[in-house]
């Protein structure tokens, strides 16, 4: 081997220690694969029949071309378990709805959303109240619309935070990635809004703002504030240059805004706009370490989700650290550290909070899903312990989401 | 119900044979024995893109391991075989990654997320900065370099997961790696690595 290959070789070599096993890309893969079974078979019984019966045969094939069509069209799975279309879904945690795609939304906890529509390019989301965090990803096909209030979001592969409050008829949207078009009252034409830009609409006071926010995840903004008026349909690409210096955030940030609130509370103000981006950055600007030090019990809960939904873990996780040191609130918060120390893959972590969850809450509502994440966090590492926790999951939960999983280790 | 020859470890030849006859034992072992190779070999060539949904390559590759096992003569090349679908379907993932890139609409994030762990800032540093080269080979030259300096494949095992002939990818391996070396010399850190020094003689 010459010195280059050598070299290359441990190059090579150091890059394959730093990128490590996905177990929960591995996990996800054998759900996804696990249903596939069930529905190649339902495909070989039709196979049977059809040539049987000649009149059955048309209308098998019609049910075999719906099927097809089924197939090709997105799934979406609701935490661990199978979603169906059409179905509601008030969440009264956080819920990750995940989608075949490869696209996810996290419905933010009190929020009541619904998957209307799916088909092979996207999928048609109805969000009645509260807050999501949606992660579209973009392919070449694809179309998605998200409905909330009188308002329209059309997607083609973008990243944001949405929220309705039907009670305040306000519509709020955060861009963080992409583009969307958005149709509904108070704009003539459909208004393009990209990342960086948020949008503040309120029906019952005829408002409709596009602002231009700076945060953690978008591209530095144009700050443009842009107020539609009924002689100029309203597009983000009529913006007016900012004369706020693009170095100080700050400055960019009160400009903007046409409702300056004291710094002290500007983070509270974007948490109730479910500005989840803008308000971890408020945040931190005020100092994330006395926020966290002054905040009620709910806030905390409510700064913890916007972290997430924002990707900001570590701050995610200051949240919950200060809700059990300051409102020793046990249990649930554990659950939600070891669910970010998963997807920060970190195992040791993760393992560590799921057991901690297991001690303080037993037989608390997420002690099925705990337990599952154990399996599969322990399955690679220690498979004598994996499979006494698959033995406990399947005589507590024989029909749970992690049961195949489960009994495939207690065959072995 | 545990079938009584599941406690044993079953050949490539019983497996396929499952397979072919729609056992569902077989493909859930199918599963268990190939998705840690199908994972890393996808993982490998893709690095930890942002927005690559892994798990979804991953189901990809099982559902065309199984569609294509026809054509599978050896059971004992199964391994291969199943190698050489997960470098398809990554190719096939890289070309839809750059035909998207010409769409101004949405860029999906190019810079690999490194995966937090315990390894070295430096060594990071340097996993960085070869995807983001790498990011800059053709795909057929990415997946050849990977496979072979990353993953460690001998050549024949080389040409077999890139379904070319052992000449063919003696060639590509070769242009690859000139062009890495050419395009990772202007970079600081990887030069290093590769003319010499404390990192790459540990």
């Amino acid at each position: 081997m010459d010195s280059l290959n050598e070299r290359l070789a441990n190059l090579g070599q150091a890059v394959a220690e730093v990128n490590a096993p996905d177990h929960d890309a591995i996990a996800d893969a054998r759900r996804r694969w696990a249903r596939s079974a069930r529905r190649t078979r339902g495909r070989r019984w039709a196979f049977v029949v059809v040539p049987a019966f000649a009149i059955a045969a048309a209308v098998i094939a019609l049910f075999v071309t719906r099927t097809a069509d089924d197939e090709r069209s997105l799934t979406y799975s609701i935490g661990d378990e199978h979603g169906e279309r059409g179905q509601w879904i008030a969440a009264r945690e956080p819920v990750l709805l995940r989608f075949s795609d490869g696209s996810h939304i996290e419905v933010a906890r009190d929020a009541k959303v619904r998957v209307a529509a799916m088909d092979q390019r996207g999928s048609t989301i109805d969000l009645e109240q509260g807050a999501l965090h949606a992660e579209v990803l973009h392919r070449d096909v694809s179309s998605w619309q998200f409905r909330t209030g009188p308002y329209t979001v059309l997607v083609k592969g973008t990243r944001f935070d949405a929220a309705w409050d039907s009670t305040r008829e306000t519509f709020t949207l955060e861009m963080l990635e992409g583009k969307v078009q958005i149709t509904g009252p108070l704009i003539q034409a459909p208004v393009t809004v990209s990342a960086g830009q948020s949008v503040l609409a309120n029906v019952a006071e005829k408002r409709f703002e596009i602002r231009s926010v700076r945060t953690a995840d978008a591209a530095a903004p144009t700050a443009p504030v842009v107020q539609p008026t009924s002689h100029e349909p309203a597009t983000a690409t009529q913006t007016t240059p900012s004369k706020a210096s693009p170095s100080t955030s700050n400055a960019v940030a009160e400009q903007t805004d046409p409702h300056p609130a004291t710094k002290v509370d500007k983070w509270r103000e974007y948490l109730a706009a479910r500005a989840y981006s803008s308000a971890i950055t408020a945040a931190e600007q005020r100092g994330f370490d006395a926020v966290v030090g002054e905040a009620t019990s709910a806030e905390l809960y409510a700064l913890s989700d916007a972290a997430r939904y924002a990707g900001r873990l570590a701050r995610a996780r200051d949240a919950l650290i200060a809700l059990r040191a300051r409102f020793n609130e046990q249990g649930k918060t554990a659950f939600l550290l070891g669910r970010i120390a998963a997807d920060e893959k970190d195992a040791a972590g993760a393992i560590e909070w799921f057991d901690r969850y297991l001690q303080e809450q037993p037989g608390g509502p997420l002690a099925e899903t705990a337990t599952g994440r154990l399996i599969e966090l322990y399955k690679p590492r220690d498979a004598a312990r994996a499979g006494k926790l698959a033995e406990r999951y399947l005589a507590a939960y024989p029909d749970g989401s992690y049961a195949a999983l489960a009994r495939t280790l207690v065959e072995k | 119900m545990v079938p009584q020859t599941a406690k044993r470890e079953r050949s490539n030849q019983e497996l396929v044979d499952g397979l072919r006859a729609g056992d569902a034992w077989a493909r859930d072992a199918l599963f268990d024995r190939y998705a840690a190779l199908v994972e890393r070999t996808l993982r490998r060539i893709l690095g930890r893109e942002l927005h690559v949904d892994l798990a979804d390559l991953i189901h990809d590759c099982f559902v065309q391991t199984l569609d294509s096992l026809k054509r599978l003569r050896e059971a004992d090349a199964l391994p291969g075989w199943i190698r050489s679908i997960a470098v398809h379907v990554a190719y096939k993932s890289i070309r839809a990654r750059r035909a998207r890139s010409w769409l101004l609409f949405w860029e999906p994030a190019a810079i690999p997320d490194v995966p937090a762990g315990e390894a070295d800032p430096e060594v990071r540093d340097a996993y960085m900065r070869t995807y983001a080269v790498l990011d800059r080979l053709g795909a057929d030259d990415r997946i050849a370099f990977v496979l072979r300096h990353v993953e460690g494949l001998e050549l024949e095992e080389l040409a077999t997961a890139c379904s070319v002939s052992l000449s063919t990818i003696k060639r590509r391996l070769a242009r690859a790696e000139q062009r890495f070396a050419t395009i990772a010399t202007r970079d600081p850190v990887l030069r290093e690595w590769l003319e010499g020094g404390k990192r790459w003689t540990r």
